[in-house]
C-alpha cells in the first residue's frame, strides 16, 4: 500500500507545474555553475603551469648559494569545480626566505586580476545544490498532509485499510521518488560537463569524493524533507506550513551563514595586518641596524666591478679584489644566522596574527552546527580538499620545508663559502694591489677578462639541496573530519521523522 | 473606496502569522546588527588609529632624514572604517581600500589583506541595506504572492469585484498595503537599531547622519515597491498561490543569487581585460628596451657624492622606466575601472544590485569612494611633486636630478613636516552622490512602473472566476 502511495505522489509530483520549474531552474543553474568554476579551475591550471615553470627555470638558473630560494607552487585541486571552499581566498605560491617564515600563500588565486571585482561574490557547484535541494525539498513536502486534508481525500484513504505508518511512509517514499532523480540528474549533468572539458581529468579517487559528495547531498536533502515532513503535520492548512517553511529555508541559508560570521568577526577580535607589518618591520629595521653596525666596525672600501643584490640577502658579486671578497664573506658568515633569528622573532607576531585568524575560523566552524546549509558546506569542502585544514596541513609542510632548507644551509656551512657570494673561484681573486693595477691597463668595458663577469660562470648543481614533496590528505582522513558532521545531520533527521511519526498519529484527519 | 481596500489588506496582513514570524526575525537581525557594528566599529577605529600613528610616524622619520627621502619612499594610503556603517558597509572591505603612491606616481590600489580572514567564506555584513535587499525583498515577495491568485482560490475576488469596485482600485490598494506592510517591519526595525545606538553606540547623530537615514528610508521604499510589483506580476500570472509562490521565489533568487553572483564569469567573458601576467611581461620587456639603450653609466651610482656626473644619467633613465610603468599601469588600471563600470551595467537587472548601488553612492562608500580617492590621489601626488621640486629648488647644494626611485641626486636637507602637503580623503559632496545614484534611481522607478503596469494589464483581463 505504501508502495502504491509512493507510486502515486511520484506521478502526481512528476506532471505537477513545481516539478518543471524545479526542473528547469536546474537545467539552466547547474550547467551555468559548473561551465563557470570549469572555467575558472582552467584558468587555475594555465597560471599553476606557467608559475610552476617560471619557478623551477628560476630556481635551477642559479649561480650563488644567496640566490637559491625555492619557490612552492601548489597545484589547484580539481574537485574545486564541485566545492571552492576558501581556494578563491588564499593563494598557490610560497617563496622560502631565510629572512621570513611564510604565514600565507602568496599569487594569483588570492588577487584577481581585477581586485575591483571582489565586491562580487561567486557560487559553486555546492551553494546551488544546498539552494535548490532545499527549497525542493521544502517545496514538495511542505503539504504533505495539508494538501490530502484540504482536498479532502485524506479521510477518504483511511476509510480503506492502510495505517497511518504505511501511509506516511508512502509519502515520503513518494517525495524521495521525485527528488532524488532531480538531485541525480544535476551530478550527472556536472559530471558530463566535466569529462567533455578540455584540461579537466579527475582521477578514480577524486570520482569517489564527487560519490561521497552526492552521498552528503542526499543527507542534506533528507534534514529539510523531514524538517517540513514535520512542520507540515503541527500545523493544519498548506499555506502556514509553507510561510513556516520559508522562513526557515531563509534563516538557515541567507540569514544565519551570515549573521553567525558577522558574529564571529565581532567578537573574536583580529588585529589589523598592517599592523602587525608595522611590528615585523621593525625588527627588520633593528636586523638591517645591526649590520650597518658590523660593516661600519671594518674600514674597507666595498668597491664592486660587477654586483648583484636583492631581497633575503642575495649577493652576487665577480671581478672583486680578494680583501673585498673575504670581507662580503665575512659580513654573510654574520648577516645570515642574524636574519634566520630574526625570521623567527618576526614569526611570533606572525603567529599571533594567525591564531588570532584560526580562533576565528573555530568559533565560526561552532556556529555552523547550528546550520545544516554551513555544516553541508563544510563537508563539501572537507571532501573537496579546499577547507582550511587542507590549506594549513599545506602551510606547515611548506614551514617544515623551510625549517629543512635553513638546517641544510647551517649544517654545510653556506654562509660561510666564497660560493654563498659569488661563482668566481675564491682563488683567482687578485689582491688589491694588483687589480688596481690591472685597472689601469683597462680602457673600455670589453678589456675586461670574461671571468669579472657572472654569466662566464656555469648555472650552479643545487641536486643536493632538500626539494619539497607535497602530502596529500588520505581520503580517512577527509571522512573522519565529515563523518561526525554528517553523522549530526543524519541524527537530527532521524528525529524529525520521529517527532513526525509521533505528530502524525495524533493528527486530525477530519 | 481605495482607502477601504488599504485599510481592510492592512488589517489582514498585520494579523497574519507572516507578518509576526516576519516582524520577529527583523526585529532580531536588526538589533544583532547593530550591536555587533558598535562593537566592531570600536575595534576597527582603534586599530586604524594604530595604524595611522605608525604612519605618520614613519613620514616624520622620512622627513627628518630629507626631503627627497620622503618624495621616493613608497606610502600607502587606507580607508578609514565609516561611521555610517550600520546602514551598509558598502562591501568597502572588498573593494580596494589601499593605495601605494610616492610624490612621483600613485602606483597602485589593493584591498588591504586584513580586510577579511581568508579563512572564512565571503559573507555580507548585517546591516541595515543588508536585512532590505535579503529579507525585506524575501517578504515583499512573501506578503504579495497570493494578492490575487490566493483570493481566487479563496473565491473571495469574484465577490469583491461584484460591488462596484473597479480593477485598477483593488489593484493598486493592495499593491500599497503590503508596501505599507513592509515599511512598518522597516521602520520599526531601524527605530530599535537608533535606540541601541544612542544608548550604547559611539556615533554621533549629526545632520549628515540623520539625512542618510532619511535617504535610506525613502531608497528603500523605492526598492520595496519594485519588488512588491514583481510580487503582485506573479500573482496575476497564474491561478494558484502555490504556483505564484514558485515564481516568486524563482525571481527572488535570480535577483539576489543569480545576477550578483555570476557577474565576475560575465565580466571575464563579456569585458575581458588582459591578464595582469601579460601587460607586466610587456612593461618588463620595454623596460629591458630602456635600460639597453641607456647611455653607459646610468647604472653608476656613489652615494656619498650628489654631484655625481652619472647620476644624471642615472635620473633619467630611472623617469624613462617610470614614465614606462605608467603607461602601463595606468591604461590597464583604467581597464579594471571600465571592466568593473561595464559588469555593474550588466547587473542592473537586478534591482536588488540596482538598490547596493545607490546606497552605496548616497553613503559615499564603495565605488563612488575607492574612484573619488583613486582620483583624489593622482591630483594630491601633482601637488606633493610641486612642493617637493620647490623645496629642492631652494638648495643650492642640490643637483635637481629628479631620480623618482631613488635620493641620489636631489636635496639631503630635512623637511619640517607641517609644511609638507598631506592627503586628507575628503567627504563626497551630497550633490555629487546624488548625480552618481541618479541614472541608477530612474531605472529603478522605470523597472517599478513598468512592472506595475505589466501587473495591471495581465489584472485587467484576469480571470476572476473560482
Amino acid at each position: 500500500m505504501a508502495w502504491l502511495i509512493a507510486k502515486k505522489d511520484f506521478l502526481l509530483n512528476l506532471i505537477s507545474t513545481r516539478f518543471i520549474i524545479a526542473f528547469l531552474l536546474c537545467l539552466f543553474l547547474i550547467p551555468f555553475t559548473v561551465i563557470v568554476n570549469v572555467n575558472d579551475y582552467q584558468n587555475r591550471l594555465r597560471v599553476y603551469q606557467v608559475e610552476k615553470a617560471k619557478a623551477e627555470k628560476e630556481f635551477k638558473q642559479t649561480r650563488v648559494y644567496s640566490g637559491v630560494r625555492p619557490e612552492i607552487v601548489k597545484p589547484p585541486q580539481a574537485l574545486s569545480i564541485f566545492c571552492k571552499g576558501i581556494s578563491n581566498n588564499v593563494g598557490n605560491r610560497v617563496t622560502i626566505y631565510l629572512g621570513k617564515i611564510p604565514l600565507f600563500a602568496q599569487g594569483k588565486t588570492a588577487e584577481r586580476d581585477n581586485p575591483l571585482l571582489n565586491s562580487f561574490f561567486s557560487i559553486d557547484f555546492i551553494n546551488v545544490i544546498a539552494i535548490i535541494m532545499s527549497l525542493l525539498a521544502l517545496v514538495f513536502s511542505y503539504d504533505i498532509f495539508s494538501k490530502e486534508k484540504e482536498n479532502g481525500t485524506l479521510k477518504l484513504i483511511f476509510s480503506n485499510r492502510i495505517s497511518r505508518s504505511s501511509f506516511l511512509s508512502g509519502k515520503i517514499a513518494g517525495i524521495y521518488l521525485t527528488l532524488i532523480p532531480i538531485l541525480l540528474f544535476n551530478f550527472i549533468l556536472s559530471c558530463l560537463i566535466i569529462i567533455f572539458s578540455q584540461d579537466v581529468s579527475l582521477t578514480a579517487n577524486d570520482w569517489l569524493h564527487v560519490a561521497l559528495l552526492f552521498f552528503a547531498s542526499f543527507i542534506y536533502m533528507s534534514f529539510f524533507i523531514f524538517l517540513s515532513t514535520f512542520i507540515s503535520s503541527k500545523v493544519k492548512c498548506s499555506i502556514t506550513s509553507i510561510i513556516i517553511n520559508l522562513f526557515l529555508w531563509i534563516w538557515f541559508l541567507f540569514l544565519f551563514p551570515n549573521i553567525s560570521t558577522y558574529l564571529v568577526k565581532t567578537f573574536s577580535k583580529v588585529g589589523l595586518y598592517e599592523n602587525m607589518k608595522y611590528a615585523m618591520d621593525q625588527l627588520d629595521n633593528e636586523f638591517s641596524d645591526k649590520c650597518v653596525n658590523f660593516n661600519n666596525s671594518f674600514d674597507i672600501d666595498r668597491d664592486h666591478f660587477n654586483l648583484n643584490g636583492g631581497y633575503d640577502g642575495y649577493f652576487e658579486t665577480t671581478g672583486d679584489s680578494r680583501e673585498v671578497i673575504d670581507f662580503e664573506i665575512k659580513i654573510k658568515t654574520f648577516k645570515e644566522p642574524l636574519r634566520i633569528d630574526y625570521a623567527d622573532k618576526k614569526w611570533v607576531y606572525q603567529k599571533k596574527y594567525l591564531d588570532d585568524l584560526m580562533k576565528q575560523k573555530k568559533l565560526a566552524k561552532s556556529f555552523a552546527w547550528f546550520s545544516p546549509s554551513d555544516l553541508f558546506e563544510n563537508i563539501s569542502s572537507s571532501l573537496c580538499q579546499t577547507n582550511t585544514q587542507e590549506y594549513n596541513d599545506f602551510m606547515s609542510n611548506v614551514r617544515d620545508y623551510r625549517k629543512t632548507f635553513v638546517q641544510y644551509f647551517v649544517d654545510n656551512k653556506m654562509f660561510e663559502l666564497p660560493e654563498y657570494i659569488t661563482p668566481q673561484d675564491i682563488n683567482t681573486f687578485p689582491p688589491k694591489k694588483k687589480l688596481e693595477k690591472m685597472w689601469n691597463s683597462i680602457k673600455c668595458i670589453e678589456d675586461c677578462p670574461p671571468s669579472w663577469f657572472s654569466n662566464y660562470y656555469p648555472y650552479l648543481d643545487l641536486s643536493d639541496i632538500p626539494v619539497f614533496k607535497f602530502h596529500q590528505t588520505s581520503l580517512i582522513q577527509e571522512l573522519s573530519q565529515s563523518i561526525i558532521k554528517l553523522s549530526f545531520l543524519v541524527i537530527i533527521s532521524i528525529i524529525f521523522f520521529y517527532l513526525t511519526v509521533l505528530s502524525f498519529r495524533k493528527y486530525d484527519l477530519r | 473606496m481605495l482607502k477601504t481596500i488599504f485599510i481592510r489588506e492592512i488589517q489582514q496582513n498585520v494579523s497574519s502569522l507572516r507578518f509576526q514570524i516576519s516582524l520577529f526575525i527583523v526585529i532580531i537581525t536588526f538589533a544583532i546588527g547593530t550591536v555587533s557594528y558598535i562593537i566592531s566599529y570600536k575595534d576597527n577605529i582603534k586599530n586604524f588609529e594604530k595604524y595611522e600613528k605608525e604612519n605618520i610616524k614613519r613620514i616624520r622619520e622620512d622627513a627628518k632624514e630629507s626631503a627627497s627621502i620622503l618624495a621616493v619612499n613608497n606610502r600607502m594610503f587606507m580607508h578609514r572604517p565609516k561611521s555610517n556603517g550600520f546602514i551598509s558597509d558598502c562591501k568597502d572591505k572588498y573593494f580596494p581600500n589601499q593605495y601605494n603612491y610616492s610624490a612621483y606616481y600613485v602606483r597602485d590600489f589593493q584591498i588591504g589583506k586584513g580586510s577579511v580572514n581568508p579563512f572564512i567564506k565571503d559573507s555580507n555584513e548585517i546591516n541595515w541595506v543588508f536585512i532590505v535587499t535579503v529579507i525585506l525583498s524575501f517578504l515583499s515577495l512573501l506578503f504579495s504572492f497570493d494578492l490575487i491568485s490566493g483570493e481566487k482560490e479563496t473565491r473571495t475576488l469574484a465577490l469583491c469585484l461584484s460591488n462596484s469596485i473597479s480593477r485598477g482600485t483593488l489593484f493598486f490598494g493592495k499593491y500599497l498595503s503590503v508596501i505599507t506592510v513592509i515599511m512598518l517591519e522597516t521602520i520599526i526595525g531601524v527605530i530599535i537599531s537608533l535606540i541601541i545606538l544612542l544608548i550604547f553606540g559611539d556615533i554621533q547623530f549629526t545632520n549628515i547622519i540623520i539625512i542618510d537615514i532619511l535617504g535610506f528610508l525613502v531608497f528603500t521604499l523605492i526598492f520595496v515597491a519594485c519588488v512588491t510589483a514583481f510580487g503582485l506580476l506573479t500573482s496575476v500570472i497564474t491561478k494558484k498561490s502555490n504556483i505564484s509562490l514558485l515564481y516568486s521565489l524563482a525571481i527572488w533568487l535570480i535577483f539576489i543569487v543569480i545576477i550578483p553572483n555570476t557577474s565576475i564569469f560575465w565580466a571575464n567573458k563579456l569585458f575581458k581585460i588582459e591578464h595582469v601576467e601579460a601587460v607586466i611581461n610587456k612593461k618588463d620587456k620595454e623596460a629591458d628596451e630602456i635600460n639597453r639603450n641607456a647611455p653607459e653609466g646610468s647604472w653608476s651610482s656613489n652615494s656619498g657624492n650628489l654631484f655625481h656626473p652619472e647620476h644624471e644619467l642615472r635620473a633619467k633613465n630611472q623617469t624613462n622606466l617610470l614614465n614606462n610603468e605608467k603607461k602601463y599601469m595606468d591604461a590597464y588600471n583604467n581597464s579594471r575601472l571600465r571592466q568593473l563600470e561595464s559588469t555593474r551595467l550588466f547587473t542592473l537587472f537586478s534591482p536588488v544590485c540596482l538598490f547596493n548601488y545607490i546606497t552605496e553612492a548616497y553613503l559615499g562608500g564603495g565605488y563612488l569612494r575607492f574612484k573619488k580617492n583613486w582620483n583624489g590621489l593622482h591630483v594630491y601626488q601633482k601637488q606633493f611633486l610641486g612642493f617637493f621640486k620647490n623645496f629642492d629648488a631652494k638648495d643650492n647644494k642640490s643637483p635637481h636630478w629628479y631620480n623618482p626611485y631613488e635620493n641620489y641626486s636631489t636635496t639631503r636637507k630635512f623637511v619640517d613636516i607641517s609644511e609638507v602637503p598631506v592627503y586628507k580623503e575628503k567627504q563626497i559632496l551630497f550633490g555629487e552622490r546624488l548625480q552618481y545614484l541618479s541614472n541608477y534611481l530612474i531605472i529603478m522607478i522605470i523597472y517599478t512602473g513598468v512592472i506595475f503596469f505589466l501587473g495591471f494589464a495581465v489584472f485587467v483581463k484576469y480571470d476572476v472566476r473560482g
